[in-house]
Order: structure tokens, then sequence, then C-alpha cells
């Protein structure tokens, strides 16, 4: 399964890599804030995050975003989860003319990152961590405030290829704490990302 | 209240009616005293806040903002520190001077809590994200300065290693602030 994942992700990158970089809309080098919110985690509440990204567009209708996000969920009062994540997607544009002042571009997005997982319980006073890759895949739009300034919102699923860390609240004598697990070797872990992010585009590294 | 209302007949009995001020170029800054009320625990707090704005669009602003807990009024410790600083963008709908906006941000709280009894120590810190929609508006003098009014609502928690505290603080400021293009 994680085979095909990601031999159709780097089917997509060579696809976009060998169709598109020519065209003269590459080059546009952008530059956003993004806030994500992890949602369907084994936390039952839905995590915050800060971020940021630039975007690099390879042709009229492929962008590729470069992100990094820093996530807290709140594990029921009783710990939490912090995650970090660093990587990248691939968007492809759906429209035939994406990317015009005052009208949504809805896309395709697929794309890797390098994440770090913490788990804390309060009670105990321990925590787990672990270091993973991840895949994602999801269906977003932007909608561009202007030529060069867009609002995107987009829906993510993200699945963690690692060892699998978790948690859930175990009642001893009446008292609730959270115990986590961590299970060596390969695991798949997914959550649900919801991203807003403002864009606002510089200039061009190459092109026009 | 009137002193207000003479600032403001002031400004616009000497701006030039047909300019809009807030467009295309624009840089402004701001700095101020800014008051929150967090629901969840019951909390009034002061800040020291501040931003600088630029408008790269007639209707877009880009902006970054910061605020310096000082404490919380009603004497309650439950928050010793609770800085934060946000970057995003403003969307703005105005018209001669007036400038009212819209705006969404995120944010990075540095958050710890308070000595809540005796013999006990203050809490472990964290950075907490924040997601932080705004509204205003901006009233303009021909050069260099306006009145502003802005607030704030900021959905977040401090989740630290020792306790977890709510965030979320509806917050307002307003003053005298500086713009050149």
């Amino acid at each position: 399964m994680i085979r095909i994942n990601c031999r159709i992700l780097i089917a997509l990158l060579v696809f976009c890599a060998f169709t598109v970089n020519a065209q003269k809309e590459g080059g546009q080098f952008s530059l956003g804030v993004r806030n994500t919110t992890s949602l369907f985690t084994d936390a039952g509440s839905p995590g915050t995050g800060f971020g940021g990204q630039f975007r690099i567009r390879l042709g009229k209708r492929v962008n590729t975003d470069w992100f990094t996000d820093y996530l807290t969920t709140d594990l029921n009062g009783l710990g939490y989860r912090r995650d970090g994540h660093i990587g990248w997607s691939v968007l492809f544009y759906l429209g035939k003319n994406p990317l015009q002042s005052k009208k949504f571009s809805p896309f395709v997005a697929a794309g890797h990152c390098f994440d770090y997982t913490k788990v804390y319980s309060l009670i105990d006073a321990q925590y787990k961590d672990r270091w993973s890759s991840a895949v994602q895949l999801g269906l977003g739009t932007h909608y561009n405030l202007s030529e060069r300034f867009d609002a995107t919102l987009m829906a993510q699923y993200m699945n963690h290829l690692g060892s699998d860390l978790h948690s859930h609240i175990k009642d001893e004598n009446g008292v609730k704490h959270l115990e986590i697990e961590k299970h060596e070797g390969f695991g798949l872990e997914g959550h649900i990302l919801l991203t807003l992010s403002l864009n606002y585009r510089l200039g061009n590294l190459w092109g026009r | 209240m009137a002193v207000l209302l003479l600032f403001l007949f002031g400004m616009s009995i000497s701006a030039q009616e047909n300019e809009t001020v807030a467009s295309k170029g624009l840089f402004r800054t701001t700095l101020t005293f800014a008051t929150g009320y967090m629901p969840a625990n019951k909390l009034n707090n002061l800040y020291l806040t501040g931003n600088i704005e630029y408008y790269v669009d007639d209707r877009i602003s880009l902006r970054g903002d910061g605020m310096y807990f000082f404490n919380s009024m009603n004497g309650d410790k439950t928050l010793k520190q609770n800085h934060s600083i946000y970057s995003g963008a403003a969307y703005h709908f105005a018209k001669k001077q007036f400038d009212p906006f819209i705006g969404l941000q995120t944010g990075l709280a540095y958050t710890q809590r308070g000595i809540m009894a005796q013999g006990v120590a203050a809490g472990a810190t964290a950075y907490n994200p924040l997601i932080s929609p705004i509204a205003g508006f901006n009233y303009y003098a021909p050069k260099w300065f306006h009145l502003f009014i802005n607030a704030r609502y900021n959905v977040g928690k401090h989740l630290a290693d020792d306790s977890i505290v709510p965030l979320n603080e509806l917050s307002f400021s307003f003053g005298l602030g500086f713009n050149i293009k």
C-alpha cells in the first residue's frame, strides 16, 4: 500500500516536472502564513497549528507548496500532543486558467513531509515521541483576492509512515489518566488537516 | 469621549475629501495598550501591543502584530506570561479617510501558568499556536497620523507539562498610529 502511494507521488512529480516546467507562468514565488487544524486524531478534539509556507509555481496548472507547521492538541485535559511538520506538496489546478483575480482556483494536492510527534501525559509526567515521515493527499482552492494575493482553504489526509504512537484514556480506581503507546516497526496512522492560508506573490524566480 | 469627537472633527475638516488615504503603498504602525477578556478563566488582561502594516493593494495589507502581557488586572494569577506574535493579512473597505477592515492572522503565544498558591512554583512555559481573526477601522488624517480601533479574538490553549489553560480571548485596543506613503 505504502509502496503504491510513493509510486503514485513520484509519478505525479515526474509528470509535473516534464509537462509544465517550460510554461511561461513558471517561476512565480509566493510567501504565506497558515493556520492548520488537525481533525479525527485519537485525541478526540481538534488541534490548532501555526505555520508558514512558500510557493514556487512550475507551470500554468502546477504549483508547489513548501510548508512548515507546529500543531498542539489538548488530549481531553489529561495531556497534550505536539506535532511538527516540514514538507512539500504539488498542487495541480483543475481549471484551465487558474489564479485569476476574483476567482476560485480549485486544485488537487499531493506531497510528502517529515514530522516529529510528542505525546505527554500530565498525571504521569511522562512522554513518548517519534520522528517519522508522512504522505498527504487532498483537495483545496485558492480564492484570488487580487492578482498577487490569495486565501487558500485545503483539506488533506496525512498518513504517517513510521512507528505507531497513540494514546487513550485509562480509568484506574476512578482516576483517569492518559496511557501512551508506542509500537516500533511500521505503522499507518492518519489524520485530516484543514489549512487556511494567506499568500502573497512577491515576484518571479525565473520567467517573466 | 469629547476629546475623541474633537479629534475626529479636526481630522475630518482638514482632510482632502476625495482622496482615499488607505491605498497601495501605505505603511502604518502603532503602539498602544490593549485589554483582553478570557471568558473561560474570567480573566481581564492588560497588554502592550503594536503592529506594522503595509498595503500591497488598495484593498489588501500584510500585517504583523505583537502583544506583551503585563498582568491580569483582576489580581488573578492563572497566567504569569502570555506574550504573542502574529502575522497575516487584512482586507480593507476604505473610503476617503475611513478604513474599516477584517483580517486573519496566525499567531504564536509564549505562555506560563502563574503561582496559584504559596509554596507552589510557577508553571512550565510553552509555545502555543493561535488562530486570530481581527476587525476594526482606521481613520486617517491627511498626513502622518490616524486613529484606530482594533478588535481581536484569539483561539488557542496553553498546553504545558503541568497545566492546560484555555487562551481564548477577546481583546481591544485603540489609539493614535503613524502612517507614511
